[in-house]
């Protein structure tokens, strides 16, 4: 790993494709038959949770821009990426894009280690050379497990920091550490890692800025490549199991509403209808 | 209130100005009665609350606190952004 202050700093950041979270839960379906999910209608995005980790190595970036660079690639693996989608994380200023199409070879909905070990195994294969940190999300908008940023740093062997409101990098006698100030109950905790390091994002550092449309179109000419597991073929495996569990069954919870509308002859009038409307059905 | 912050579920549960993302009502679907309060009537809330108001929530809120103080008439009430007791995940 380079302690050298005056290489760039390497960082990598994972960025998943995901079903719209905002998008009206109506509109989503299970299929216990193939235990996908799927949205009539429903665009896909970058993940929200990705956007907070992609946000902190650009702040990390300005921090940083006096002493030294920093490098922004971003990996990701899902089944069939959208190239155009990743254009935005090219836009908003990584360097380069890494993706594994999993479609061939899917990973389990939700298998936190069969993810980690095909996001391990792609880090080593986009980074022969090294790296110094790996940001995630602090979960996944779709599955919800919080699980692979830690899993990850355990397949990689090396530290992980989890739920970074903020985090900085600094020269030490032993060399460099990231300095991260972690999400508490009630308050703070700023913890110390020597690099590399993985560490996940909590939301309070937002999101990836939106991007003007005209930097979306630069962003075509950098580069995007998109892999397939048979290219992984040759990295050293993870010791992981490819899949750790399987799933049997997954349903919809019913949780339709019949929802009244309460009117009035203008928005304040319509607020006492409703108190009112809230008293009789209390009374 | 949301996966990422609290779950609760009270007996009312008002949702002001909350566009009712999968995140944050998985905070709250347990809740008794949803009331929801927003101006946009597409927002997702409506499709999970018992009761809604499409209007600009300063207005309804304070048009609530209108009948809560007792007439029903305008009264001195009047809600002001950071009143709220919830926010997004």
């Amino acid at each position: 790993m380079s302690n050298d202050a005056t290489q760039p700093l390497r960082v990598l950041v994972t960025v998943k494709q995901v079903l719209d979270p905002e998008a009206p839960p109506a509109l989503l379906r299970a299929h216990p038959d193939t235990h996908e999910v799927s949205g009539r209608g429903v665009a896909p995005r970058l993940d929200p949770y990705s956007m907070h980790a992609l946000q902190a190595a650009l702040v990390l970036r300005e921090q940083c821009a006096a002493e030294r660079a920093v490098e922004i690639h971003v990996v990701g693996i899902g089944p069939s990426p959208s190239r155009n989608l990743y254009l935005r994380a090219l836009a908003s200023g990584a360097d380069r894009v890494s993706l594994l199409d999993t479609a061939s070879d899917p990973v389990t909905f939700g298998d936190s280690w069969a993810t980690a070990d095909r996001l391990a195994r792609l880090v080593r294969h986009v980074r022969p050379d090294g790296w110094d940190l790996v940001l995630t999300g602090r979960r996944g908008a779709d599955t919800n497990t919080g699980a692979v940023g830690a899993a990850l740093a355990r397949l990689l062997d090396v530290p992980v920091v989890t739920l970074a409101t903020a985090l900085r990098v600094e020269q030490s006698e032993g060399g460099p550490r990231v300095l991260v100030d972690q999400l508490a109950d009630s308050g703070s905790n700023l913890l110390s890692a020597p690099l590399p390091a993985v560490v996940t994002v909590s939301h309070e550092v937002g999101e990836a800025p939106v991007v003007p449309f005209a930097r979306m179109v630069e962003a075509k000419k950098m580069p995007l490549d998109i892999l397939v597991p048979a290219d992984l073929d040759g990295t050293e495996s993870t010791g992981a199991p490819a899949t750790t569990y399987a799933l049997v069954g997954m349903q919809e919870r019913d949780e339709h509403r019949t929802c009244e509308l309460v009117e009035g002859s203008d928005a304040r009038e319509a607020g006492r209808a409703l108190a009112r409307r809230l008293l009789e059905l209390t009374a | 209130v949301g996966i990422t912050g609290a779950r609760v579920a009270p007996e009312l549960y008002v949702a002001v100005g909350i566009s009712g993302s999968v995140q944050h009502r998985a905070g709250m679907q347990s809740s008794q009665t949803v009331v929801a309060i927003n101006n946009d009537p597409e927002a997702p809330m409506l499709h999970h609350a018992d009761l809604a108001v499409v209007g600009d929530w300063h207005e309804v809120v304070a048009g609530m606190l209108d009948v809560m103080a007792g007439d029903g008439q305008p009264g001195p009430a009047t809600a002001h952004r950071g009143d709220t007791v919830g926010a997004e995940p």
